[in-house]
Order: structure tokens, then C-alpha cells, then sequence
């Protein structure tokens, strides 16, 4: 063994947890490598210096009283219902992990039954309102359009020095069918006079 | 009562099982936890917690290791928690007054006294992690393997981390303590 050897182990060999043969070894070593010997010296007393300054230092410490009352009486202490909680816990870190992948894969095969039944729905009406016998272009989907929107309309009139304003609104409202295969929506415009 | 059966007494909740816990590792707790945060009120707050903690998870304790270990291990999240909420370490007054000996007409004990303070100055310097190897290591007297389990880290890193920290220490300290000066395995190294 040399000292790179000796340094990777020197610790270990203060500690006296080497195997036999490298115990041996080291021992080998330091009768000729007085580096290394005074090394493991200083070491030792190192070690006995800060175990007695460390210990001296703090032996007279004690747990105060209220501190021990409080780990004693401490509701966290007594009143926790372990096995409840235990139980709880033991419960979630057994079945968290399957339980959340069922209910992955059940929300997954709910959305695509979903997805499967509202398709079919959705063609089998307009399967059902836009198929004409013979004529493949209404096939697709026509797309009812209705919009409506409101006009003001401002009157005057004079009834001796005054000046009456009226104020009234003519909503007209347009609908028609838009339908994919290129007819013109038919216009259909209806208008009421909503006087305010 | 021996540690087996103290540990079934507190997973069935007895109260004189708990009394008997803080009896036989309360005051080495504090001892260990004043060590690694240097504040005698912090340190009895992380024991409280550490023995709360402890009561609470009783029931994952698998006995592979001495109730102390356990309990240490416990103590050493919880200061490492102190220490990350309040980003420095704050020793108070009251460890000066603690680490050094009362005046003695003996020259010898007035040495140890002012060594003592050295080195308790020296320690509050380092920082958490050499501290706790620093501990670890020549206050619980723990193997490097111990110290690695006890951690969750490699003995290589121990290793190196005590390294390190005798390093520290031995710029903090003063000429006189050459206990950390010129020797381990550094003087290996430089021949």
C-alpha cells in the first residue's frame, strides 16, 4: 500500500472498519511512512479534542421542563387516531396509483362513446332532414341563416313653440337556408316599427 | 423495557413508552441538535418536533437501526428545515457565555476555556452540510459508513466533506490549536 492508498482509506482505518488484510496492509505502510503515521496521530486528537470540547461544552444542557410537557401532552401525541389515519394513508399509497388509472381510462372511454354516439346522432338527422331521394348533393348539411337588427329612426314635429322628437326603432329581421351546394340563400325580410 | 419492545409500546400508543423515549434520548437530542444550530431555544424546538415527528410516524419505523439513529435522523431534517426557512444561522448571546468556562485559577482550564470558544466560533462559521459531518463524526462518533447511510449520500462524500471542513476549520482557527494545522490527509497529499 502506498499513500494514495493509505489517504483513500484513512478514515476508515482511524475508525478501525478495515478488513483484516488491509488493516494489515495499512499497518505495513505506516511502520514505514511517517507522513502517514503522524497524519493518523493528528487525527486521533483531533477526534478525542473535539469529542471532549464538544461534550464539555454542552453537557450541562438539558430538556426544559415545559418543552418536555409539551411533547407529553401534546394532542399530536395522544389524540391522533392512528389507526384511522393509518388506515387512510395505507389505503391511498395502496390502490392511489391503479385507482387513478382506472378512472383515467374509464373518463377516456366515456369521451369516446360520447364521441361515437353524438356522431351517429348528428348524421343520422341530417341524414333524416336534408336527404332528398336521388340527389347526393344534399348530402351535406344546409345551415338555416336568420339575422335581425334594429334601425333608429328619428321624426320631428312642431305643436306651437315646442319641437316634439320621436324616437322609434324598425327591426328587420332576414333569414334564409345556406346550402354547401352553391344555391344563393333566399332571402326572406320581414320588418315590425318598435316605437320607443 | 429494551428498544423492541419500547417501540411496540409506542406504536400502541402508550403514554409511559413516550416518557421513556424522552428520558433516554431527550437531553442527547438537545445536545446534538445545540451542536449542529448553536441555539439553545432553537435546538429545544427542533427536539419537541423531533419527538412529535417521531410519535406520529412510529408505525413506519422498521427497526433496522437504534431508536437514536432514528430519532437523529429525524432531528437532522427538521434542523436542516430551521436552517433553509431562516437562511443563516443566528447563534445567540448565551453560547459565549456557555462555551467558555467560568474563571479558574487554573492556567489549564482557562486554556480550555478560550480553545472552546475558538472552536465553537470556528464550527457556527462552517456551513450546514461540513457542520453536520463535523458532528456526525467526532460528537455522535459515527462511522463514515454510518455518516453516509445517516445522510443519504456516498462515503466518498464524506470523506470529502470532512475534507473540507477540517480544512475550514483549520483557517478559522487559531495558530495555536494546530490540531486542524498542517496534518491529515492534506500533509499526504502535498508529499
Amino acid at each position: 500500500m502506498n499513500c494514495r492508498r493509505f489517504q483513500n482509506r484513512f478514515y476508515e482505518y482511524v475508525e478501525g472498519s478495515l478488513s483484516d488484510d488491509t488493516q494489515a496492509a495499512a499497518n505495513e505502510h505506516l511502520a514505514r511512512c511517517s507522513a502517514c503515521r503522524q497524519a493518523v496521530a493528528q487525527e486521533q486528537q483531533r477526534a478525542q479534542f473535539l469529542f471532549d470540547r464538544l461534550r464539555q461544552d454542552t453537557e450541562t444542557l438539558a430538556l426544559r421542563p415545559e418543552v418536555r410537557r409539551r411533547i407529553l401532552t401534546s394532542p399530536k401525541c395522544k389524540s391522533v387516531p392512528r389507526a384511522s389515519l393509518e388506515s387512510i394513508i395505507g389505503l391511498w399509497n395502496r390502490f392511489a396509483r391503479s385507482a387513478t388509472i382506472a378512472v383515467s381510462l374509464l373518463l377516456f372511454a366515456a369521451f369516446l362513446l360520447i364521441s361515437h354516439l353524438s356522431g351517429t346522432r348528428i348524421r343520422e338527422t341530417i341524414h333524416e332532414t336534408e336527404t332528398a331521394p336521388g340527389d347526393d348533393r344534399n348530402l351535406q348539411p344546409a345551415i338555416s341563416i336568420q339575422i335581425s337588427y334594429r334601425v333608429p329612426t328619428f321624426k320631428f314635429r312642431r305643436e306651437g313653440n315646442l319641437v316634439v322628437d320621436t324616437l322609434s326603432y324598425e327591426t328587420v329581421v332576414a333569414s334564409g337556408t345556406l346550402r354547401p351546394g352553391g344555391q344563393e340563400p333566399v332571402p326572406q325580410e320581414q320588418a315590425t316599427k318598435t316605437p320607443l | 423495557m429494551d428498544e423492541e419492545q419500547l417501540i411496540a409500546a409506542l406504536k400502541g400508543q402508550d403514554p409511559g413508552a413516550v416518557r421513556e423515549l424522552v428520558d433516554s434520548c431527550g437531553d442527547r437530542l438537545l445536545r446534538s441538535a445545540f451542536s449542529l444550530c448553536g441555539n439553545e431555544t432553537e435546538a429545544q424546538d427542533i427536539v419537541q418536533d423531533t419527538f412529535l415527528q417521531a410519535i406520529r410516524s412510529v408505525h413506519r419505523f422498521q427497526g433496522r437501526c437504534a431508536v437514536y439513529t432514528w430519532l437523529h435522523a429525524i432531528l437532522l431534517n427538521l434542523t436542516r428545515h430551521y436552517h433553509r426557512d431562516r437562511k443563516r444561522i443566528v447563534y445567540d448571546d448565551e453560547l459565549a457565555d456557555r462555551e467558555v468556562s467560568p474563571p479558574d485559577e487554573n492556567p489549564g482550564a482557562l486554556d480550555a476555556g478560550t480553545a472552546s470558544s475558538a472552536l465553537w466560533q470556528a464550527l457556527r462559521q462552517l456551513s450546514a452540510a461540513h457542520r453536520e459531518v463535523i458532528v456526525l463524526r467526532y460528537y455522535e462518533e459515527m462511522k463514515i459508513h454510518e455518516i453516509a447511510t445517516h445522510l443519504g449520500i456516498s462515503k466518498g462524500t464524506v470523506k470529502s466533506r470532512l475534507h473540507y471542513a477540517i480544512g475550514e476549520m483549520q483557517k478559522l482557527l487559531p495558530g495555536e490549536l494546530n490540531l486542524f494545522g498542517g496534518g491529515g490527509t492534506e500533509e499526504i497529499q502535498k508529499q
